[in-house]
């Protein structure tokens, strides 16, 4: 995987939100995302993590031209997606694919499966109609669905199909990036297994690389080749994921590891791990760290200075100056 | 466990729906000591919220009955009890619930002091002879003394405060300290930590539990994350299609779980290497059920007699419960 070509390189990307009060006054700016910056290779899933509110989903609207970034750059196949032509972002972004949660929620109720998978198809207009339903079978057939689901209407399905036939959409569109934005967050475990197994084989089938953004750390660990830690808008830690699960050096990774519950072995002493009585992430404002006034690691020049992301040996990126002390 | 304070026995409710009559539980039991916290673990729909609203008796009227059992409370049965005592005495009294949506528990006019100082003077019982002026004192020195318990910064300011201008995590401590204000025996928790985030939740948990014992409290712990009952409670019950297929102490219940479902659930958590398996099948179809054992549809190891006849509870342990005809299951290697 290491050796794929590099499919996306994203940049000091910045986006701010501008909230404003009564008569247009600026009240406040939300630097929802700054300065991030991460590689993602051919074939390979980036898991982003971190509390709601550090900035994940806005990376994702980034790089689909929901939202326009502030600053920073975005290259997809070497080529900068930033500053094209409404039709050429078009043409690109058809190979980059943004879903959000329950991608079966927004079927449309009056259109019958078959119709659903074909729309896309005919929007786009590169296929002849023969052409078009032999492709829509055999993606039907991928999310393990059978022929005859092609007659139906969405509200005769389940949850979990109407689900399955949602993503079977995005994959007639035939992309190469799918950005999965909370994919699992409110299913029970056992329909949330299968959604893991979903993806996984849609994955091999269809040769796709995945950004995989969750608050499910347990998830993220067991679909994710790499992951990057959000917090408050910037990067805190990148790396591999058993690196980072097995030995987390920032230390909101690992507060964030630790208040995952687990099931430990039988005769184990069972505890609530987890922050301790750490304030929650209130608002943070000025120089300095972000996760500063939670740190139980704090330094003085925490409170001053910003810790950039560096390269420890091992080949992750950490910002943190403790970390980065010798 | 000397008699339990609440035991609920061999309960059913139905839902009249479009779809006709839907069994929403039936015939569920289980029990809870004092100052226990028991786990009641189950998927979306296996009726966890109904056999909480049937404790504190607020089931949705007209279309609901309560077909059979008994919900007994410090030696009354609550199904029995007439409307107003059961609102006077009991709800919100000496059994309280913890919500999972907390915007929804307030009312977003009036400030959070308000509330609870209402709430104060309406459920809690003050100690005797006290009226006016020193009693409102009391409730508030009370009030104080739990919101600094349950970590919200400056109490007497944030009394001060409407709703919305708590963020998710505190207002859900400020509903635990609610819960716990009139020095109930028991508290109901319907999932309150299902939408937050991992470190909160965490220090939801630690709140619960550390408020539980310092009050000597019990409390019904919902969640469908049997991770999380893990780490919190006593007891755990395992809940499908509204009736309790395993119910065992943590210990027990971890160290050798006995029903296909737990396997199911248990195999279907995300771990460190593992794959995960799905539970095959769909839930159960309550208007409809399965004849026999409700779970046999998706279980690995149904047999003839599964859909026959109903598997019995039998005790496999002492203390540790199962609905199943094979009592003698062991999990397959994972
Ligand atoms: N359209 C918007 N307008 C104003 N603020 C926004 C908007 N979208 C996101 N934000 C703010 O940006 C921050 C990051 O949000 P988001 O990327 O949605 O976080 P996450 O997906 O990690 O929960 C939050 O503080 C959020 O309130
Ligand atoms: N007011 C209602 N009318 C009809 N059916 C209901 C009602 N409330 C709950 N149900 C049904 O009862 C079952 C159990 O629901 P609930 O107790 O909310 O489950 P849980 O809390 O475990 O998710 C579900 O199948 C649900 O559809
Ligand atoms: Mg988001
Ligand atoms: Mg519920």
């Amino acid at each position: 995987m290491t050796d794929n070509p590099v499919i996306l390189d994203v940049a000091g990307l910045a986006k701010h939100f501008t909230l404003r009060g009564p008569f247009g006054r600026v009240r406040r700016v939300v630097r929802a995302i700054d300065g991030v910056s991460f590689q993602v290779r051919r074939g390979e899933t980036l898991g982003i993590v971190g509390e709601s509110g550090s900035g994940k989903s806005t990376i994702g609207k980034c790089l689909v031209g929901i939202h326009e970034p502030d600053a920073g750059d975005l290259l997809f196949n070497d080529s900068s997606l930033l500053g094209l032509a409404r039709r050429d972002r078009r043409r690109v972004a058809r190979q980059l694919q943004y879903v959000y949660q329950d991608p079966g929620a927004s079927l449309d109720p009056r259109w019958k499966v078959g119709r659903l998978l074909e729309e896309p198809l005919v929007i786009h207009a590169d296929h002849g109609a023969a052409e078009r339903r032999e492709l829509v079978r055999a993606i039907l057939g991928a999310v393990k669905l059978p022929d005859a689901f092609l007659d139906r209407y969405p509200h005769e399905l389940s949850g979990g199909q109407q689900r399955r036939v949602g993503l079977a959409r995005i994959l007639t569109l035939n992309p190469s990036l799918i950005i999965l934005d909370e994919p699992t967050s409110g299913l029970d475990v056992s329909v949330q297994a299968a959604v893991i197994n979903l993806f996984k084989e849609m994955k091999a089938a269809f040769d796709l690389t995945y950004i995989f953004i969750s608050h499910d750390l347990s998830v993220v660990r067991i679909l994710c080749d790499r992951v990057a830690v959000m917090y408050a808008g910037r990067i805190v830690e990148i790396g591999d994921v058993e690196q980072v699960f097995e030995d987390p050096r920032h230390p909101y990774t690992r507060m964030l590891l630790n208040a995952v519950p687990r099931i430990g072995r039988p005769g184990a002493r069972r505890e609530i791990g987890g922050a301790g009585d750490i304030p929650a992430g209130e608002e943070v404002a000025g120089a300095g760290c972000p996760f500063q006034p939670r740190c139980a690691e704090r330094l003085p020049r925490c409170a001053v200075d910003e810790p950039l992301p560096e390269n420890l040996a091992d080949g992750r990126g950490v910002a943190c100056h403790a970390v980065a002390a010798p | 466990m000397s008699a339990p304070m609440l035991s609920v026995q061999q309960v059913s409710v139905d839902f009249a729906t479009e779809d006709g009559t839907v069994h929403v539980l039936d015939g569920v039991s289980l029990a809870v000591g004092r100052g226990e916290i028991v786990g009641l673990v189950g998927e979306s729909g296996c009726g966890k919220s109904t056999l909480a609203r049937t404790i504190l008796g607020v089931l949705p009227p007209h279309i609901s009955t309560v077909s059979g059992g008994r919900v007994v409370f410090d030696g009354e049965n609550l199904l029995d009890m007439p409307h107003r005592r059961l609102a006077r005495d009991v709800r919100g009294r000496r059994i309280t619930l913890i919500p999972q949506d907390p915007y929804q528990a307030f009312n977003p006019l009036f400030t959070v002091g308000t509330q609870i100082m209402d709430l104060m003077r309406t459920k809690s019982p003050a100690p005797g002879g006290l009226s006016g002026r020193a009693r409102k004192r009391f409730d508030r020195d009370r009030v104080i003394q739990v919101l600094e318990a349950v970590n919200i910064p400056s109490p007497a300011e944030a009394l001060k405060k409407l709703p919305h201008e708590f963020s998710g995590g505190q207002l859900q401590r400020l509903m635990i300290a609610m819960a716990f204000l009139p020095n109930p025996e028991l508290i109901i928790a319907d999932e309150p930590t299902t939408a937050l985030d991992v470190t909160i939740q965490a220090q939801i948990l630690r709140l619960l539990r550390n408020m539980a014992d310092r009050e000597g409290v019990a409390v019904i712990f919902t969640t469908h994350d049997l991770a999380t009952a893990y780490q919190l409670c006593d007891r755990v019950v395992v809940m499908y299609a509204g009736q309790e297929m395993e119910d065992a102490d943590t210990d027990s219940f971890f160290a050798s779980p006995r029903h296909p479902y737990t396997y199911g659930l248990l195999g279907s958590i995300p771990g460190k290497n593992a794959e995960v398996r799905e539970i095959p099948g769909e839930m159960a179809n309550l208007a409809d059920p399965p004849s026999g054992c409700r779970f046999r549809t998706r279980c690995a190891r149904a047999e003839v007699r599964c859909a026959e006849a109903r598997p019995p509870v039998t005790e496999c342990a002492a203390g540790h419960v199962v609905r199943c005809f094979n009592t003698a299951n062991e999990q397959v290697a994972t």
